[in-house]
């Protein structure tokens, strides 16, 4: 019996809606801790609503609701296109994204109850952890009985990035998450002291590297050249920078913990893998960048575009910066103020968003079966907003930051502080508000991006989406079995 | 430092060095050249074929 293989993107498009609402979710809750930082009086006295509770609920919003669930969606999709093959296991796939939903709602709302491990970006409880593992290796299921079926025989580089990101997040997160329950809602982490610190900074910092790097790289290196029909600038340095990147990053952990515990020769191996680290991550922005090359008339007329360049100068600035954060003396100057903050969101709202925000544009359309967004011009704004409200926050919070680095290290003639803590704190309102404002602007949006993608989503709501059949080219595409492997 | 210790980041440090060559010299090697190209332009393949295009041409109710 002939039997036509279609693409399935019904879990991408699941994703593309989970991806779109989280967003706004999580940085709902940014703005309000922001606003509480600038006004406490917002925090109404209510231990659920402090800035200490909501706070986990921001980054793990951010990070894992909307990046995992865009970074899993376009990884579905991706992984489909470059193997010309449908998904491998679909019920397991669309299991991953209801697992993942359930996992977003449980930590969301037992960390604000104070149900928490108290490491950072590692939250939510040994039940929740147990589920993230099941869901994660699913995932990594999924992905590779994909990547086993494909008919193209190399693997393209997107893939890569998406598996490098699967097996090392997987790692990370059971490693650091081990720990000896001692009822329902609290348990003790197996590590203790500064090994503890070490475990959680190896698995903090990697979660940068591997969920917010290499699986958003993924993104990048197949949605770039889509949006710029242009082919990658170099495929083979693509390569190079793969393995450079995913072996060096494994041991830069400890620049988080400099001048602290941590034996000093660990904090300098933090410091010098840092600075290595520059060059892997040059190099992915350059191939992005140049792949540009030929097509810069885009950036006149296509938003997305726009998103994709203006993430990839910012993933250049913000890895050159934490690079040089990395440096003890530079980090004796910015650590534990609010230049982190400037810095992790010159990352995540520049780069990261960014090229979430532009691969959306770029894919959504196909997955929802339009030939482009329903609005461009709503996706100008967007853009504007976002880069407008980037610039705000991160403009601020670099100022804010030199200002108490400066401050907390200005010591009288006698050696005695010149400031208090509260002078610090009161020369950088202004900053705060600045900030406030920063987030709000990003926040509108994204709201006005879920505007553009419901109304883009129009088929797909009537559930009228044509199915997109998978290239098998020569010699017809109905035959059974299907050609394996196509040329390539 | 130990001599064994001195001795062991030695040899790691060549043992990476040579491996980060071996990875230039693979993906620079002729033999994968046309593999690669055809890579380098696989995600220009995700386009709407032309009849899926003229469907939606009549549409009319997207943005120019």
């Amino acid at each position: 019996m002939p039997n036509t293989e279609y693409y399935d993107d019904k879990v991408v498009r699941l994703f593309l809606l989970g991806a779109a609402v989280w967003g706004i979710i999580g940085m709902s809750v940014g703005v309000y801790a922001a606003a509480e930082l600038m006004w406490p009086v917002f925090n109404f006295d209510i231990p659920w609503l402090t800035f200490s509770r909501i706070r986990p609920d921001h980054t793990f919003g951010v990070i894992f609701a909307f990046g995992g669930s865009a970074l899993m969606g376009t990884c579905y999709y991706v992984v489909q296109r470059t193997g010309h093959t449908r998904l491998a296991l679909p019920r397991l796939a669309e299991l991953t994204f209801w697992g993942w939903q359930l996992i977003c709602v449980l930590a969301m709302v037992t960390m604000p109850l104070g149900i928490t491990q108290s490491k950072e970006y590692a939250e939510p409880e040994w039940f929740v952890d147990i589920l993230i593992a099941v869901v994660w290796v699913s995932f990594g299921v999924v992905f590779f009985a994909t990547l086993a079926r494909r008919r193209i025989r190399h693997i393209y580089v997107a893939n890569w990035y998406y598996g490098a990101f699967i097996i090392a997040v997987g790692l990370l997160h059971i490693v650091n998450n081990i720990a000896l329950p001692i009822s329902l809602t609290k348990s003790y982490p197996v590590y203790s002291g500064v090994v503890d610190a070490m475990v959680q900074w190896w698995y903090g910092h990697n979660a940068v590297a591997f969920f917010l790097t290499a699986g958003f790289l993924g993104m990048m290196y197949y949605f770039v050249p889509r949006q710029a029909q242009q082919p990658l600038w170099s495929y083979r340095f693509s390569i190079v920078n793969f393995w450079a990147l995913i072996s060096v990053y494994m041991w830069a952990g400890s620049h988080h913990l400099m001048y602290t515990a941590l034996p000093d020769w660990v904090q300098s191996v933090g410091m010098a893998f840092s600075l290595i680290l520059l060059m892997p991550s040059w190099g992915s922005a350059a191939n992005g960048l140049l792949t540009f090359n030929g097509s810069w008339h885009k950036l006149k007329t296509d938003p997305a575009a726009k998103f994709m360049v203006m993430s990839l100068v910012f993933y250049a600035a913000a890895t050159f910066e934490g690079s040089m954060m990395a440096i003890k003396t530079v980090n004796s100057l910015s650590h534990y103020t609010d230049w982190t903050i400037a810095h992790v969101h010159s990352g995540s709202i520049g780069w990261v968003a960014m090229i979430t925000i532009g691969s959306l544009y770029a894919m959504a359309p196909r997955a929802l079966g339009q030939p482009e967004m329903y609005s461009r011009k709503a996706m100008e704004l967007h853009f504007w907003l976002h880069i407008m409200g980037l610039l705000l926050y991160i403009g601020s919070m670099w100022v804010a930051g030199v200002t108490e680095g400066l401050m907390w290290r200005a010591t009288n003639a006698d050696g005695s502080l010149t400031y208090s803590f509260l002078d610090s704190l009161i020369a950088i309102k202004p900053m705060y508000l600045i900030r406030w404002v920063g987030g709000l602007f990003v926040l509108s949006g994204m709201v006005v991006m879920a505007w553009n993608l419901w109304y883009t989503a129009a088929d797909a709501r009537a559930r009228i989406i044509k199915p997109i059949p998978v290239p098998i080219p020569e010699p017809e595409p109905h035959q059974v079995p299907a050609p394996l492997p196509a040329a390539g | 430092m130990s001599e064994i210790w001195g001795h062991l980041t030695g040899v790691i440090i060549v043992v990476i060095m040579v491996a980060f060559i071996c990875i230039w010299a693979w993906a620079w090697s002729g033999h994968h050249k046309k593999a690669f190209s055809r890579m380098a332009n696989l995600p220009m393949e995700d386009e709407a074929s032309s009849d899926e295009q003229t469907a939606h041409a009549t549409k009319g109710d997207t943005q120019p």
